[in-house]
């Protein structure tokens, strides 16, 4: 039987991807616009006490910038990566992406109403734009979930509509807030490019427990988002509760998507081509794909968020720019590749 | 001049006694049109917080000079060498150049309306702007016919400064600032406190010394590592900064500042005496301000001869072509506007918005703003209306200095819209 | 997990008990009527086709059968119990069904594809056993499609495709195995390939079939039994030789037919 061989090329596939994972985590550490030489970088990390010989600066910075910006990227990275994973297999679109529920839009929302109207104020060293992002996201879940379930059901091809419509709605005003509050607009335009600068602790704290729990109960329904691969009514003759499954994981993986955007703003790309580029080479099973996809989804974003943070010097560079610079040249290549391979 | 008596008729004696009178009428009025020329000396008394001081001061250009060797008198120490006038009471150093309107107060360096100069071995030095240096406020007793000088209180820390609701103390002068905007980079240069700016935005780019510091990104996406390891005392914005990026300062216990740009010109002052009192350069920004506020004063006088009906009316043009955006009511652009006595079309609106019908529709006599921005208009048929731009009356400034909430409101706006728009009065400028 | 000895006992001789129960089903989609007063019964291990022309509710009796869809009155029992009282898994333990145009949105192979038939045997955190991988295996060698094991379901043709889907619902070891037009999209090659797996099912495993199909020859030739319907109504419930007759085809086709015995009956359009 081939499944033994195969299990074991793909443990040592996800053992590979962790490897390069924790490698280059350590690698961006050690990356920043103050050089920092590594051996104190690695020092810093591993040693409990400060070392005399170390700036207070250096240690701060490892510490309290670099560290918790490494953590928060990967983890919206892996976040980004397992709702983009699950919404196309629900949608069973290809194209669908994290915020097809209007998540990005209705967030983007709120931060410019915090921007443009709150005064500055933080709660729990939260801002005010994060909270308001995250509420706007919120409401607008609820409001396409709202319109596009009817008797019960989700039609998902109404969600889709819902969302666009939703979106299109959203971003007028917010361009029209932008207009009528212009010199606020930089800031708004900053927000919605996307940015883990000024990453904190505090923003770990309030996303890791979201996070565990909402990726493992999605790898938990990994059986049936297989079987609703085939079709819906498949799924419902093989003994799936479709309606049950469709509403339960598009409201954890849209609150997580909430999440994500309202610490991070919005970086598109992510969600939408790891899953995919984890498909060509660990196949469409996600009991797989899902943890892989969290790991692949965090590398990636861990790459691109050093790489927006080191490029240029003295300069952040917004990192959804990098994420689509990357990604998609990167792609196109893969796809090349993959379809050459299904020809022969 | 000779008498000459002669027996002669008694008219023709009379006529030669008229033609004495008459020289010596005209002597006494050449005289005196000499005298009126030269500034007059007087002796001053002055109430100085209180206590009456005779002092002597002489008038020059409007502006009351007051001699050298009277300065003893408020704890100013005289001494001229060369075309060098320096005084100094150990706090405080001016040092002024005969002739010139260059001044050096303590570290900073800056122009005044008013030139100081040497007479007979004792310089003459403008004497409000010495006193408003010293920390006094100077009036005028209308009663009393005297000038008044009063104390305005000792300066120690801590100090709080406030921005809207939030209240900033400070136990200790600041020595390492990091500035996130270039008003900010440019006051701090001109009180002398260039040497504590440690990072700046990038566009911080005057004075050209600046260009020297590090540059730590921009306001809105500042690199925060590099800001960190600046190991600034207090990080400075102009108008809000990203929560964020002031949490994560808070914890690496630097202090944020967040002043709202001034939208009024005293706003400005307030701004220079709020820098000037956390860097400990309380005397040069004290010396800044009533430099401003002497030529400020300057263009006043000036424009208070302006009647209304010969105003002249100016747009200004911050942005154009897909929308219009110019200086309204709230802005400290307009005021300076409306301080060199001009009328602002923009003010019908209060921020910065404005609309291309509108504009159309006053169709102002004059035009202020950037090159780029005139080409913009001229390329377009929706300007074409505008008479300005074929009048030759739509006039290039700078507008990234007529931005800058800082020191060159004086020296560059005010003082270009009255050369360029009231160019014979542009003399009694002195500055 | 007993259900792995099943087939065999079901080998030895065909029951005379009704697996499939329908009593005055009626079903409307909003105000049209489409199943009216619908009555019939099913023996286990017979081969039942439906037939009729478009429109006449073929489909939408299926996926009554299923579950799919409720009827507004009647009821349908499954096996004695009432289909309203099956859980979804345990339903789906009892019939499985195989829909037309079988696809799947993203790449899987065959292999994975059939062994998702035995979700409704596994709990959310168990892993496939050795004897579920077993049955997924008798069951493409059931349908020929073993050699496709490893090929992605895109890369194979129509024909194997749906051969590949009856693999997926034997997995399911269900007592009824209902098909939807399986085989109006394929080749005639085909087309006689799946009824005879579906016939050597039956016959050999004693499954119980139920399709819905479009050619009357095939129906008439594969069916122990064979309901025509017409405008949502049973015009003729029984073996081919009582169904397929020159007034039946008229009524419900009206086309002018000769029938020729062979030894089933086939039409032969005039």
């Amino acid at each position: 039987m081939g499944y033994g061989i195969k299990r074991k090329a793909n443990f040592i596939k996800i053992a590979l991807l962790i490897l390069i994972l924790l490698g280059f985590a350590i690698f961006s550490v050690t990356q920043g616009t103050v050089k920092i030489p590594v051996s104190n970088v690695l020092s810093i990390i591993l040693s409990s006490e400060a070392e005399a010989s170390i700036k207070p600066a250096h240690i701060f910075i490892v510490e309290n910038v670099r560290l918790p910006r490494i953590l928060l990227s990967a983890c919206v990275g892996g976040m980004l990566a397992v709702i983009g994973t699950v919404f196309q297999a629900l949608f069973k679109n290809p194209m669908a992406d994290p915020y097809v529920m209007g998540v990005s839009s209705g967030a983007a929302f709120g931060a410019t109403l915090g921007i443009v109207f709150g005064v500055g104020v933080s709660l729990a060293s939260l801002s005010l734009v994060s909270m308001m992002a995250f509420v706007g996201a919120m409401v607008t879940l609820i409001v396409v979930y709202t319109l596009a379930s009817a008797g019960g059901k989700i039609a998902t091809t109404s969600i889709l509509l819902a969302g666009i419509v939703v979106n299109a709605i959203l971003s007028s005003l917010i361009s029209f807030i932008m207009i009528m509050y212009h010199n606020e607009i930089d800031r708004i335009v900053t927000w919605t490019m996307g940015s883990f600068n000024a990453a904190s602790w505090e923003h770990l704290k309030l996303i890791v427990i979201p996070m565990v729990i909402g990726i493992a109960y999605m790898i938990s329904l990994s059986r049936e988002l297989n079987v609703l691969n085939l079709s819906e009514e498949d799924a419902k003759n093989m003994g799936v509760d479709v309606e049950r499954v469709k509403k339960i994981a598009l409201v954890v993986a849209s609150l997580l998507a909430a999440f994500s955007v309202s610490v991070s703003g919005i970086i598109g790309f992510v969600g939408l081509i790891v899953p995919h580029f984890f498909r060509m080479i660990f196949g469409s099973d996600h009991r797989l794909l899902l943890p892989v996809s969290f790991i692949g989804g965090a590398l990636f974003m861990l790459i691109c968020d050093t790489l927006a943070r080191s490029i240029l010097p003295n300069m952040e560079i917004p990192v959804g720019i990098i994420t689509s610079i990357i990604g998609g040249p990167f792609f196109l290549i893969l796809l090349h590749k993959h379809k050459k391979k299904m020809e022969n | 001049m000779k008498l000459k008596i002669r027996k002669k008729s008694k008219f023709q004696i009379q006529s030669k006694y008229s033609s004495y009178t008459k020289k010596i009428i005209s002597t006494l009025l050449v005289m005196v049109l000499i005298v009126s020329a030269i500034p007059m000396t007087f002796g001053a008394s002055i109430e100085f917080n209180g206590t009456l001081k005779k002092s002597t001061t002489e008038t020059q250009y409007e502006r009351m000079m007051i001699a050298s060797v009277s300065l003893k008198d408020y704890g100013l120490n005289a001494s001229i060498s060369g075309n060098t006038i320096k005084l100094t009471d150990g706090n405080v150093t001016f040092i002024f150049t005969n002739n010139s309107n260059v001044v050096k107060v303590n570290s900073a360096t800056m122009t005044l309306d008013s030139k100081p100069y040497i007479k007979n071995k004792i310089a003459y030095v403008p004497m409000k702007f010495i006193f408003e240096t010293l920390n006094y406020s100077v009036g005028y007793n209308n009663q009393s016919k005297q000038i008044t000088a009063k104390y305005n209180g000792n300066f120690v820390f801590p100090i709080t400064i406030k921005d809207g609701s939030k209240i900033y103390k400070f136990t200790k002068p600041a020595k390492r600032i990091v500035s996130l905007a270039p008003s900010i980079t440019e006051i701090l240069f001109a009180i002398g406190a260039g040497d504590m700016v440690v990072g700046r935005t990038k566009y911080c780019t005057y004075p050209a010394q600046a260009t020297a510091v590090k540059s730590v990104g921009t306001l809105y996406e500042p690199d925060l590592e590099s800001i960190i390891n600046l190991n600034a005392d207090v990080v400075i914005a102009a108008t809000h900064m990203n929560e964020d990026v002031m949490n994560a300062l808070t914890k690496a216990k630097i202090a944020t500042l967040t002043q709202e740009s001034p939208a009024k010109i005293a706003q400005i002052y307030t701004l220079i005496e709020q820098l000037g009192r956390l860097t400990n350069k309380t005397y040069e920004s004290r010396a800044l301000i009533a430099s401003m506020k002497s030529k400020e004063d300057r263009v006043n006088n000036i424009t208070k001869m302006i009647p209304t009906s010969q105003r002249k009316e100016v747009y200004y043009v911050v942005g154009t072509g897909k929308s219009e955006y110019t200086a309204g009511k709230q802005t400290f652009i307009h005021e300076i506007i409306i301080g060199a006595g001009l009328i602002n079309i923009g003010s019908d609106v209060d921020k910065w918005s404005y609309s291309l019908e509108k504009l159309i529709e006053h169709n102002p006599a004059f035009l202020l703003g950037a090159d780029y921005s005139f080409s913009t208009m001229r390329d377009s048929k929706n300007y074409s209306s505008l008479t300005a731009l074929k009048t030759g009356k739509a006039i290039e400034v700078d507008t990234d200095v007529f931005s800058i909430p800082g020191p060159r409101i004086m020296d560059y706006s005010m003082k270009t819209l009255i050369v360029k728009l009231y160019p014979e009065h542009a003399y009694k400028l002195r500055f | 997990m007993g259900r792995s000895i099943k087939n065999d006992v079901k080998c030895e001789s065909k029951e005379m008990s009704t697996l499939i129960q329908v009593n005055k089903l009626n079903f409307s989609y909003g105000k049209e009527e489409v199943l009216k007063q619908i009555d019939f019964a099913v023996n286990k291990s017979s081969f039942v086709s439906v037939i009729g022309p478009n429109g006449s509710g073929k489909t939408t009796l299926l996926k009554n059968l299923c579950k799919l869809l409720n009827p507004e009155t009647g009821h349908i029992k499954i096996d004695q119990q009432n289909l309203t009282h099956y859980k979804a898994k345990p339903l789906a333990r009892t019939i499985a069904v195989v829909h037309q145009g079988a696809n799947s949105t993203f790449d899987f192979n065959v292999g994975e594809v059939v062994l998702m038939g035995r979700y409704p045997y596994l709990n959310r955190f168990q892993s496939e056993s050795k004897v579920d991988l077993e049955i997924a295996e008798t069951a493409m060698a059931q349908t020929s499609t073993l050699h496709l094991r490893d090929k992605n379901l895109h890369g194979i043709s129509g024909g194997e495709r749906q051969r590949v889907m009856i693999a997926r619902a034997l997995t399911q070891q269900p007592d009824l195995l209902l098909l939807d037009e399986p085989i109006s999209h394929l080749d005639i090659k085909h087309q006689l390939e799946i009824l005879k797996l579906c016939k050597s099912l039956n016959e050999s495993h004693g499954l119980t079939i139920f399709t819905t199909l479009h050619d009357i020859n095939l129906a008439s030739r594969f069916s122990d039994l064979i309901i025509m319907m017409k405008e949502g109504q049973i015009v003729k419930i029984g073996a081919p030789k009582d169904v397929i007759t020159i007034e039946t085809i008229k009524h419900v086709y009206d086309i002018d037919v000769n029938i020729v015995l062979k030894p089933y009956p086939m039409i032969e359009a005039i």
